[in-house]
């Protein structure tokens, strides 16, 4: 008889179910940051890793995205490392790590006399947080326990016929297995909203979708980023809505449950759009400053694993869930074959279908749910980045009734 | 869902042709084609009219002037004049519904 020891899963007190057992170093200000990444780089061979707002000045946004990640199902506990006169507010994201049943304390540098202190008082923190975190309790996983991200970067001509489908089809076998998928990006979506408000759940929430792609049209036009551009049709793309069917072909074709904003959890299984753009006037400049930080954003709505679509080819992973990166082109994976998980460029040959690929990214999502590591991972990419913004609430049509 | 067809997925890739959704009425090249050319699509022949390079659009069988293309069963236009079967898909016979596609020239200098 197998003992629960051996099972892949830690069942975290919500009932969410982690893949992984990440023990954070948080920082909570960018003064915070060495101190951190000292703390964490004593530990070259366990899942110690360095998470943090660089911010001085206190953001809504911010500390619900923190309190969301240091709560993820894949962390079991978190140090927190505070400069001392930042204006974060530490002791409540304690408190709320704390009342996940994790593990957690906080050193303020200033509090303890400087850096080296820090740092040694730090190591000891972590010695103390991974002891605790082996005794979380195991659990099996099912794909209907996985929160699924896809995102997609570095993209080419090859992206929206091979790669993107490829996830879609994933997307819609794991929601036939009861998990739940994230897509984003309503900024590249124009032209898509009404073929996406006929998948809406409710007519109010199809209004919904709509306007969060009339949002991101605004946005991004103020900002001055053009949409459809001549290399776009000199590329074979006639329309702006057939250029974002190729972002919108990581959807798949399931019913559109919900809408979701960065660091807001799912109430049900099944396929959601997540909303990245700001609302309100423009501040803080364009608001997808790398794909690490839609990534990190769809991680803080719960996402276990990232499925990460390339066609010139990404290289990044995440901290806290495993990347796996779906390379659309053939020429960038034989180019990169060391970071890229699944040949979806195959499909542009005669060996490999849609419907083959999608497959093999299913199995590999089991796989990794279960422990095996993306390349990303086996590489230490452990990228994270986090920046402001601020939200409205989402309106009342957005979830699902849990 | 784009998924295998009646039509064999693998006769159409040796074409090199992608139908990405069942319900589309256009295929999507995936390799360089020559004006002149001759491709076997499953035992017919295509005669290329017009040089294609992966990305491009042809039509799946006849489609009438006004009708909507779709691709990867989404709508992407519709047809101005009618289209026949393996016709090049794109700015002289198609239309956004949406808004109209810039040419060069029409494009802001500071857009990628």
């Amino acid at each position: 008889m197998m003992s629960t020891a051996s099972l892949p899963g830690y069942l975290r007190q919500d009932g969410r179910k982690g893949i992984r057992n990440v023990i954070l170093v948080a920082y909570l200000v960018e003064c915070a940051h060495h101190a951190s990444k000292a703390i964490a780089s004593h530990f070259p061979d366990e899942e110690v890793e360095v998470i943090g707002f660089p911010g001085c000045y206190p953001n809504s946004y911010a500390h619900q995205m923190l309190t969301a990640l240091c709560t993820h199902p894949n962390v079991g506990g978190v140090l927190l490392v505070s400069l001392g006169c930042e204006s974060f507010d530490r002791e409540s994201l304690s408190e709320s790590i704390r009342a996940s049943g994790r593990w957690s304390e906080t050193i303020v540098i200033q509090g303890v006399g400087g850096s080296t202190p820090t740092v040694t008082l730090g190591i000891e923190a972590v010695e103390r947080g991974l002891a605790q975190a082996k005794k979380a309790p195991r659990t099996e996983v099912l794909l209907s326990d996985l929160v699924v991200g896809a995102e997609c970067g570095g993209s080419d001509g090859t992206s929206g016929i091979t790669a993107n489908p490829a996830v879609g089809y994933a997307f819609d076998r794991l929601v036939e297995q009861g998990a739940t998928c994230i897509f984003e990006e309503p900024g590249e979506l124009l032209g898509t909203e009404s073929h996406m408000a006929g998948r809406a759940g409710s007519p109010e929430l199809g209004r919904e979708l709509i306007g969060t792609v009339e949002k991101a049209s605004d946005y991004y036009h103020q900002m001055g980023h053009g949409s459809f551009s001549p290399g776009n049709y000199e590329g074979g793309l006639t329309t702006i809505e057939e250029k974002s069917i190729g972002a919108y072909a990581k959807s798949g074709s399931s019913p559109i449950v919900g809408l979701l904003k960065p660091a807001v959890q799912p109430t049900t299984p099944g396929l959601y759009l997540m909303d990245p753009v700001p609302d309100g006037e423009i501040r803080w400049g364009f608001p997808n400053i790398n794909d690490t930080a839609t990534v990190v954003e769809m991680i803080a709505c719960g996402a276990q694993i990232i499925l990460f679509t390339t066609g010139r080819g990404s290289v990044v992973g995440s901290a806290i869930s495993p990347v796996i990166k779906v390379c659309a082109n053939p020429d960038t994976f034989a180019r990169m074959p060391g970071d890229m998980d699944v040949n979806a460029g195959s499909i542009l040959s005669a060996d490999a279908t849609i419907a083959s690929v999608g497959d093999e990214i299913v199995d590999l999502v089991a796989r990794v749910a279960a422990g095996e590591q993306t390349k990303s991972e086996a590489m230490g990419h452990r990228e994270f980045t986090l920046g402001y913004k601020s939200f409205e609430p989402l309106g009342p049509s957005c979830l699902p009734a849990a | 869902m784009p998924t295998q067809t009646h039509e064999d997925t693998i006769e159409l890739a040796r074409a090199g042709l992608i139908l990405l959704d069942p319900t589309d009425n256009c295929y999507v090249v995936t390799r360089d084609v020559s004006v002149g050319s001759v491709v076997d699509v499953g035992g017919e022949r295509w005669t290329v009219t017009v040089a294609l390079s992966p990305g491009h659009k042809v039509a799946r069988g006849a489609i009438q002037a006004g009708e909507v293309v779709t691709k990867l069963a989404v709508p992407i236009g519709v047809a101005l004049v009618p289209i026949s079967r393996f016709e090049h898909i794109h700015l002289h016979n198609l239309a956004s519904q949406y808004i109209p596609t810039h040419e060069r020239g029409d494009v802001p200098p500071e857009s990628e």
